[in-house]
């Protein structure tokens, strides 16, 4: 279909705003006098973050420290995300030329596709991400990186590196995984149904640990791999007295709108947070009333119902491809539920159990 | 003759043994098609005319076909409220329907079960997609109309 004379214009308007964005971040390493590089390695690939000034470098890398290299080994990186902080440089963004829906809700997500574009505005506006394809590089542009919220902070850049991902065939789940000797399990479910604190739990358990929330993994390889990209993990309040090793070790601030606090888990697990493991198996937690955890095997078709929603529509992911590769992994995965019973050092003892037998 | 498709702009859908998974990732909404509603579904997006996959189910389930055709009219009628299927003006060659046999012949009355416990994330975090050919982040109108 030809294209319209105002997508052309559109289009124009938006390379400005790309190219002018990248003379602001310039500016604005000026005008702090420093610009960070930050590396890290993801999926076999390398990643660096520019940022202007420390802060945003300090408050947005912690999650990725489990992944961090000291130098790229490729003369490119196949991601640069350059991001600054308005406020702390004083630096604006160029005047976005596009238009804000009048009547958003908190929280509301603007996004489009324009070409080789990918553009996100969300938080009332106060983070918005270009991501150019074609170069392989996006710019973030913050309001005042001090506010930023717990969502941000533990999975940083996540809308890129999901974009990006998704032209790499690597897909995201949202997912918890962990892992015993490198035979791993993808614990699924929406929100609020346990993924968390199983996987958390897991990991206190002496499980290694690759997520509780979202996994970035490799379906069209000999074998389903999954690469862990964030090392935080949010429990909820009530709960979190109960994990006596993580007691008082999680980050104060703003809680997210489920009420969790958020916690890094790498350095202080550094021995068990994994890189990367084989999937072997889908659990699906169930929370029950009972003491004792145990599990059952369900079909592909009950497994997928957990999965597929919670990770098209919660990541928004409007690529309807992606129900076929999420099918394919659960028919080709055994897979079960996990009733989850409140004798929680019984959770991951049921978990090792259940991968020694895959 | 009537024919129906998957509305294929917002709506996937996966076949499992005797069930299809679909989710219409507009609505946030996701549906499970099990027993007959399991094979009109399939019949239908084979690209069997409705009026023949009632004469192929009415024989496979030893049904009268105007009893059928009563539950699977207002069936289909909650399949295009949903906006999962949609009329289709092409009839594909030779649609297949051996598998059909291998369904368990006792009749349900088709259903379609239907869960909503996204949606309130889609509400919750809405999202405004452009529209390609005016290239900005409009609000839509049939956003304005939620």
């Amino acid at each position: 279909m030809e294209k319209s004379s105002n997508f052309q214009e559109n289009l124009i308007s938006t390379e400005h705003f790309y190219n002018s964005s990248i003379q602001h971040f310039s500016k604005a390493c000026e005008a702090l006098n420093h610009e960070s590089r930050f590396f890290f390695s993801l999926a076999k690939k390398e990643i660096v973050i520019k940022s202007a000034g420390h802060i945003i470098q300090k408050l947005t890398c912690q999650a990725l420290k489990h992944i961090e290299i000291f130098a790229l080994q490729s003369n490119i990186p196949s991601l640069e995300i350059l991001v600054w902080d308005e406020k702390e440089s004083k630096i604006n963004m160029p005047t976005q030329p596009w238009e804000t829906p009048s009547d958003l809700v908190e929280d509301s997500f603007v996004q489009f596709h324009l070409e080789h574009f990918f553009v996100c505005q969300y938080d009332n506006q106060s983070i918005l991400y270009i991501y150019n394809q074609q170069k392989n590089q996006a710019i973030c542009i913050l309001k005042d990186a001090k506010t930023l919220n717990n969502s941000f902070i533990s999975s940083p850049y996540f809308k890129i590196i999901a974009i990006w991902a998704s032209h790499q065939s690597l897909n995201i789940l949202h997912a918890g995984c962990v892992s015993e000797r490198e035979k791993g399990v993808l614990i699924v479910g929406r929100s609020g149904k346990g993924k968390s604190s199983t996987s958390i739990q897991c990991l206190i358990g002496g499980l290694n640990y690759l997520s509780d929330d979202y996994i970035l993994v490799d379906l069209y390889g000999e074998k389903p791999i999954a690469y862990s990209i964030f090392n935080s993990g949010k429990l909820n309040l009530k709960h979190i007295d109960r994990f006596n090793k993580i007691k008082g070790k999680y980050t104060e601030g703003i809680l997210d709108k489920n009420n969790k606090p958020l916690l890094f888990l790498y350095p202080l697990f550094a021995n068990q947070i994994s890189k990367n493991t084989e999937i072997k198996a889908i659990i699906v937690p169930n929370i029950t009333s009972e003491i004792k955890t145990s599990y059952h095997p369900i079909s592909a078709a009950e497994s997928l119902r957990s999965l597929a929603p919670s990770t098209l529509v919660q990541l928004k992911i409007n690529n309807l491809n992606h129900l076929n590769s999420l099918a394919n992994l659960t028919r080709s995965l055994p897979n079960f539920t996990l009733n989850v019973g409140s004798d929680f050092d019984d959770i991951s003892s049921k978990v090792k159990e259940l991968i020694a037998t895959l | 003759m009537r024919f129906y498709q998957i509305n294929s702009k917002d709506v996937s859908s996966e076949y499992f043994d005797n069930e299809v998974l679909a989710i219409n990732l507009k609505s946030g909404s996701y549906y499970s098609l099990r027993f007959s509603a399991y094979s009109f579904w399939k019949l239908l997006n084979e690209g069997h005319s409705y009026e023949h996959t009632i004469e192929l189910l009415s024989n496979h389930y030893n049904q009268d076909p105007s009893i059928l055709n009563q539950s699977f009219e207002e069936f289909l009628n909650q399949l295009i409220s949903n906006e999962l299927l949609e009329p289709s003006t092409e009839q594909k060659n030779l649609p297949s329907n051996e598998w059909l046999a291998l369904v368990a012949k006792e009749f349900n009355v088709p259903q379609l079960e239907c869960y909503t416990d996204m949606q309130d994330l889609l509400l919750f975090d809405p999202i405004h997609d452009v529209d390609t050919n005016v290239g900005w982040p409009k609000k839509s109108e049939e956003d304005s109309i939620k």
